[in-house]
């Protein structure tokens, strides 16, 4: 590929930062999962970045400079952040006062900001009303795009019992969770088809596994009202 | 004497879990002649089609029968109807709901196929069962029907142009409304009361926000109605909002329980005093194991707080249903994280507690320090001291979030006393250089 050519590439490529901790950064990390799907289903290219922290919080992340640097610096264009997973139902306050710090940050970069909604802990299902109600109040405040992913963990867990999306530990993903939340964002954030044949899965994922995980992140998204009437 | 007068003071108030294999969540309990009835729906996995599980408490709280229903299907509610145990059931297999009555044959109603499949909702009356419902999560258009003690179903009537999330059904004044929530700008909910008799749709709590109604309590003139609450009051963190109706339906007083973070109601039922509501809460302790404890408060017909408690132990804790027995204590049913849901059923005394137990023992003894009148109900709370509690005496006061709400000094043999309390639930510790006392008190009635 000639210089010019990559620089093509490169301007008509959309950057996407992934802001969160190890629920994002497992199993590879979904930015790389996202990446590939979506380079398979639309041919386009993705720069897809990370910027993540173990057991971090909307408030750690707020509080380091790195990140606001590469937010106002970085020529990102969709930032996607993850909470720390019970914040949303412990906190809630403290989930949407640097949650909404970050996206008017973003806002005032020209950075599209969104959020990943994740998933109840494995013995915890009704956790995932809490889990709703804070990431959608987020998502309708900045009028912005929320990742259903702890929706699409609840229909695909309570379909298939066999097929376990979480680690041993009943919080972490497992590469199929990682999978289908990263399958939830190509939809609801970049708004790609990923039924397509010939969809990116990853290793160790059959094929018919892949196409559930893929219709069930489908559905998911879907089903959930986004809520997108308000927004700076 | 001893075991006489455990007999004559113990409460009767009790801790019953049922554990199990799976997923395992109690989701009513009744009072009957010689104890409890209990319903759980028991999950193989989470998100399964559950078995119904019946079971039958003594008046301690010990299982004395227990036995599944024959077909698989989700107790949605459960309640007494014609002298009857009477659950409202979704069969998600079968695409259809029924009502069941315990000790009778499972009847399915092929004119309830494919509807209320967005939800149901049961209230009995006397003489009649009302249903309201939605057929679909995706309409949500209303559907009532009506059955006769003989549970036959009288009348089932889709209003493709009422347009409502139902929540709860009931008979006001003799007058059937249903409750529910529609839909506003993005995720923004108000609260609906729609009259099918007069097909009037009424709408409360037009305003920013998100309100969710959960449940109706009748009175003999109006109503009180039950909602979660997501608004710039309470700095969009979810609480409880009560609207007493008056008998034409119009707001007479609303009630707000916001705390500090997530606070969820999931039923309510009237008392003696006003309503009592069940739900759960996330305020304390702030810990990511233990992220919820199971609420109950009671508000007076008034509006006023009389007091909140909550239960729970290192794991979550949810209510999920409240009824008043007829001593005036509670039976809360819900459930506990332990590897899943665990059943969980609470007796309590009517103030929330279950600390009826072992009274027998402060009533032989003379305690070093006691409590005047607890509960408090004038924002008074006033502590007698033995004079075998020793010099230098000191009392605090703290609230249940461990804030001191009140230092004094008492002497041995005198009292101590705290004015213009906040109506709450509050430790009193009593010290001196040598031990320590810890009770708790409850101020009804206290300062604003």
């Amino acid at each position: 590929m000639t210089a010019q050519l990559l620089t093509a590439v490169l301007a008509a490529s959309a950057t996407m930062l992934f802001v969160g901790n190890s629920y994002t950064f497992g199993n590879g990390g979904l930015w790389t999962i996202t990446d590939s799907l979506y380079g398979s289903v639309t041919g386009d290219t993705l720069i897809a970045l990370s910027h993540t922290m173990g057991g971090a919080t909307f408030q750690d992340h707020w509080n380091d400079q790195e990140l606001r640097w590469l937010l106002e610096n970085g020529d990102i264009d969709i930032a996607i952040f993850q909470e720390q997973s019970c914040m949303p139902v412990i906190n809630p306050s403290l989930t949407y006062q640097y949650g909404d710090s970050l996206a008017l940050l973003c806002a005032g970069a020209g950075i599209q900001p969104s959020f990943l909604m994740t998933w109840p802990r494995k013995n915890d299902p009704m956790m995932l009303q809490g889990l709703e109600e804070c990431y959608s109040r987020m998502g309708y405040v900045h009028g912005c795009p929320v990742a259903p992913c702890g929706r699409a963990f609840a229909m695909l867990q309570g379909a298939f019992f066999l097929l376990d999306l979480y680690a041993a530990d009943g919080s972490h993903p497992s590469i199929e969770g990682s999978y289908l939340a990263a399958s939830v964002i190509t939809v609801s954030v970049l708004e790609a088809d990923i039924t397509l044949p010939g969809a990116w899965r990853p290793q160790g994922i059959s094929e018919p596994l892949g196409d559930l995980i893929r219709e069930t992140a489908v559905t998911a998204c879907s089903l959930y009202a986004q809520p997108m009437e308000a927004g700076p | 004497m001893l075991p006489l007068l455990h007999v004559l003071i113990a409460l009767p108030v009790f801790v019953s879990e049922l554990p199990g294999e799976g997923e395992i969540r109690t989701v009513g309990t009744i009072q009957s002649s010689n104890g409890y009835f209990t319903v759980s729906n028991i999950r193989d996995f989470p998100g399964a089609v559950p078995d119904i599980y019946l079971r039958y408490l003594d008046d301690r709280g010990e299982a004395t029968l227990g036995f599944y229903l024959a077909s698989q299907g989700e107790a949605l509610q459960l309640c007494g109807f014609a002298g009857e145990k009477t659950i409202l059931v979704r069969k998600p297999l079968q695409n259809a709901v029924t009502v069941l009555q315990a000790g009778g044959a499972e009847t399915d109603y092929p004119v309830f196929q494919d509807q209320f499949l967005g939800g149901a909702a049961m209230h009995p009356g006397l003489e009649h069962l009302l249903l309201a419902g939605n057929d679909s999560p995706d309409n949500a258009a209303v559907r009532l029907a009506m059955m006769n003690t003989d549970m036959e179903v009288l009348s089932n009537q889709l209003f493709p142009d009422v347009q409502m999330e139902v929540a709860s059904v009931s008979s006001v004044g003799g007058e059937t409304c249903v409750l529910g929530s529609t839909g506003l700008s993005g995720w923004e909910r108000d609260v609906a009361l729609f009259f099918p008799g007069t097909m009037e749709v009424r709408h409360f709590m037009h305003q920013p926000g998100r309100f969710d109604p959960v449940d109706m309590v009748p009175l003999e003139e109006g109503c009180f109605v039950v909602c979660n609450a997501i608004t710039e009051d309470n700095g969009q963190v979810g609480g409880l909002l009560i609207m007493r109706l008056d008998g034409a339906f119009s707001i007479d007083w609303t009630a707000t329980l916001y705390g500090g973070s997530w606070l969820s109601a999931s039923a309510a039922d009237a008392t003696s005093e006003g309503i009592i509501v069940t739900g759960w809460t996330n305020d304390l302790p702030m810990s990511e194991v233990n992220r919820s404890d199971l609420l109950l408060a009671e508000f007076s017909t008034e509006g006023e707080l009389l007091w909140t408690i909550t239960h729970g132990g290192n794991t979550v804790d949810y209510g999920l249903d409240v009824t008043t027995c007829t001593d005036g204590g509670f039976a809360v049913s819900g459930c506990f994280a332990d590897d899943l849901y665990n059943g969980l059923v609470l007796r309590t005394d009517s103030l929330g507690t279950l600390e009826g137990m072992g009274l027998e023992e402060q009533g032989i003894v003379q305690p070093l320090v006691s409590v005047v009148q607890n509960p408090s109900r004038c924002g008074t709370v006033s502590i007698l001291i033995s004079e075998n509690m020793g010099t230098d005496v000191s009392v605090s006061l703290f609230d249940m979030s461990g804030r001191v709400a009140g230092t004094t000094s008492a002497v041995s043999g005198g009292a101590a006393v705290f004015t213009d309390v906040p109506s709450g639930v509050y430790l009193v510790q009593v010290s001196t250089a040598l031990e320590r006392h810890t009770m708790k008190v409850t101020v009804a009635g206290g300062a604003p």
